[in-house]
């Protein structure tokens, strides 16, 4: 053998191993952490998680079993319904929480957004798939006792109408699931039917929420997709829960001083905050305030919304501008900073 | 070590560097992966079939019957009685989901880093 050649053999196999070397750093740099996914039944809807960096599906399902088995008035052991028995009851500091916010949130909007609603959230009952409009003396009814709802100093006691948390509860199982995740040292985006957390990093990059259509032919159809960090989102929409009787359509969002289905041009109103119960009641909140009034509790609270109007125009909050990703039939109109 | 082995080491080396990096820029997998859960059980489809496949999934409330294709999956049938999951339609992007509520199934594409990791509404 030429010793040239054999020169040339050997710096050949030297080059092609520091190619393997180059590919597995390469390999080792663009590789994301384990991802888990995992999906399960609570509180009337699935929960999807996929988690980066640990495996807690079991830790998950407790968090939000724990939720429901607290704030769920359809369970008669849970706190919210010893409350609306009249007992006194010793809260966890996570329904405490939730309490103060759907309290202060009551005051600033005036009313308009309430979760001493039992008595007439009861008559329409969306979720039995009856589909029966109340008669007006009944709903009457309802709307007094909802006025006369109060809750004492030591907490717990409530009078009047009961509490139904039906409009944050997803959202507080959203800051349980974010909890978890935390603990564990997780990042990873879990759903909790339209609520959302975003918590952590995504590996890749921002994590992608789209927005449901509500003129899309099927319920999986986005409008529009957000690009967002570390964050709880949540959508509150006339399109989920509602029925149609004598050319009438009811949907499940109800005004706190009609007694029926809230009217407007608002289709959906969807908002990114830092905490996920506050996330589920603004949604409602906006939807039943409308564009305008919506802004300034926005600001206060440092969320940002998004409405859809009946036309399928968008109204975003100034803080979107660089997140919506949309195609180029939807109409979206940013609000002022001011 | 004779000249063509390590020649020939040489070009099996080169080649293993081209399949980590090919696995390093695809993650190594064909297809959207759909992850159907029923009744607490979950089972991971991927879309490279070719033909329209239909599995039955015996539920407490009866059998509910999801396709999965070539572009993503559905429902076909269901023993609810509103429909809403067949009505929801085909579910073909990443962080896209329908459920059966009632039966509990659900029907899920995979987030693979691009599309939406969820839906909110």
């Amino acid at each position: 053998m030429k010793p040239e050649k054999n020169n040339v053999a050997n710096i050949l196999l030297v080059c092609a191993a520091v190619l393997v070397a180059l590919s597995l750093v390469i390999y080792a740099l663009t590789r994301q952490p384990k991802s888990y996914g995992s999906t399960f039944f609570a509180m009337g809807t699935y929960i999807n998680a996929t988690v980066y960096g640990a495996e807690i599906e079991n830790e998950l399902k407790n968090a939000v079993d724990a939720c429901e088995n607290e704030m769920s008035h359809r369970i008669p052991t849970s706190a919210v319904a010893l409350i609306n028995d009249g007992e006194s009851v010793k809260v966890s500091d996570r329904l405490d929480g939730v309490l103060k916010t759907v309290l202060k949130l009551r005051d600033e909007t005036d009313g308009a957004f309430d979760v001493c609603v039992l008595d007439l959230t009861s008559l329409w009952d969306f979720d039995s798939g009856l589909h029966n409009v109340p008669s007006a003396s009944d709903i009457e009814k309802a709307l007094a006792l909802a006025e006369k709802c109060g809750i004492s100093e030591n907490g717990g006691m409530w009078s009047g109408s009961g509490v139904d948390l039906g409009s944050v509860g997803k959202g507080a199982a959203c800051d349980a699931c974010a909890e978890v995740l935390r603990e564990n040292g997780a990042s990873g985006i879990v759903a909790v039917g339209g609520s959302i957390a975003c918590v952590g990093e995504k590996p890749s990059g921002k994590w992608n929420v789209a927005v449901r259509d509500p003129f899309g032919k099927d319920s999986v159809d986005a409008l529009v997709t957000l690009s967002l960090g570390e964050c709880f989102v949540s959508t509150s929409g006339s399109y989920e829960k509602s029925f149609v009787a004598d050319g009438v359509t009811y949907h499940h969002i109800l005004s706190t001083s009609t007694g029926y289905p809230a009217a407007g041009d608002i289709v959906s109103v969807t908002v990114i905050c830092s905490q996920g119960a506050l996330s589920d009641a603004l949604s409602t909140a906006f939807f039943l305030l409308g564009e305008e009034k919506s802004l300034a509790l926005a600001k206060e609270y440092s969320a940002q919304a998004l409405f859809v109007r009946a036309d399928g125009t968008v109204f975003a909050t100034s803080g979107l501008k660089g997140v919506i990703s949309a195609d180029g039939d939807t109409e979206i109109v940013y609000a002022s900073d001011s | 070590m004779r000249l063509t082995a390590k020649a020939d080491a040489a070009v099996v080396l080169a080649a293993i560097a081209v399949i980590i990096l090919i696995n390093a820029f695809t993650g190594g997998e064909g297809g959207k992966a759909v992850i159907v859960s029923a009744d607490g059980r979950t089972e991971v489809y991927y879309t490279t079939l070719t033909e329209k496949t239909e599995y039955s999934f015996v539920t407490e409330s009866g059998t509910v019957v999801v396709a999965v294709d070539s572009e993503g999956a559905y429902f076909v049938s269901s023993p609810c009685r509103d429909k809403i999951c067949v009505k929801s339609g085909r579910v073909d992007s990443a962080g896209e989901c329908a459920a059966c509520v009632p039966c509990h199934v659900y029907i899920y594409i995979e987030s693979s880093g691009e599309g939406a990791d969820g839906m909110t509404g």
